[in-house]
């Protein structure tokens, strides 16, 4: 079942891509943190250190065919994702953790890739986001 | 203000949920996952509250849920889920065990501040 990150807590803003998610709500992540924007700095830089022992547990287990695997992996990068109102990510996280969870793996490929896309687009919005030069 | 004790592996809604809650004057212990978080629990004097996530990795939230409902020293303090994706019957099941509250993710701080506010 497909999670509407789009539509069922918060307003669209701009910048759709891919399948018309966000890659990243500022409007939203600023509800989320209270208005804090601070605080939104901070989860960006969590955000963004987890991201390589995400991907390299997703990568590890596309390759190794291991779907149990996959789901936990691609579960953490969407709660994160999600929390940080990263539609776009959180959305090709929720596709491989279907799969993941179903145990077929046709497409995951294509699905990694998609999710590559979107991290390699939203990563600059959250390193401006901390506020590093 | 209370002693809440929140227990996620994700550090991104962990530093969330303390931030939110430390700005509103509670005093907040974390945990990031299941064994600690029932460590923390036991602790004296007891939290007054417990945020968990329902899915953690090594040791399901439900697993910590029932421990802690099923435990003397903890059945007593409430428990409010944390979920990315729960249904309706998960969620009936979780409050079968006894959270207080079922809250999604992503969070809305107002929900939290409520649900906290009602369990205490």
């Amino acid at each position: 079942m497909q999670r509407r990150y789009k539509s069922s807590r918060y307003p669209m803003s701009h910048n759709e891509i891919g399948e018309c998610w966000e890659d990243l709500d500022e409007a939203a992540l600023l509800v989320v943190v209270g208005g804090n924007r601070a605080l939104a700095g901070e989860l960006a830089v969590l955000f963004l250190d987890d991201i390589e022992p995400r991907m390299k547990e997703i990568n590890i287990a596309v390759t190794e065919g291991d779907a149990v695997r996959l789901r936990a992996g691609a579960h953490a990068l969407r709660g994160s994702a999600a929390t940080m109102t990263a539609q776009s990510v959180a959305a090709a996280a929720e596709e491989l953790e279907t799969m993941g969870l179903s145990g077929l793996l046709d497409g995951v490929q294509r699905a990694l890739e998609k999710l590559n896309a979107a991290i390699a687009i939203l990563r600059p919005r959250l390193v401006a986001l901390t506020g590093a030069p | 203000m209370a002693t809440v004790l929140v227990v996620d592996d994700d550090r991104v809604v962990s530093h969330l949920v303390t931030s939110l809650l430390r700005e509103q004057g509670h005093k907040v212990l974390t945990a990031y996952d299941a064994v600690q978080g029932l460590m923390q629990a036991k602790r004296t004097p007891p939290v007054d509250a417990i945020v968990l996530d329902i899915n953690m990795p090594g040791g399901s939230g439900e697993d910590t849920l029932k421990k802690i409902k099923m435990s003397t020293r903890t059945s007593n303090i409430p428990v409010i889920i944390l979920s990315g994706s729960i249904d309706s019957q998960g969620q009936e099941r979780v409050r079968m065990l006894g959270a207080d509250a079922v809250l999604s993710k992503p969070l809305v701080p107002e929900e939290l501040f409520a649900a906290l506010t009602k369990a205490l």
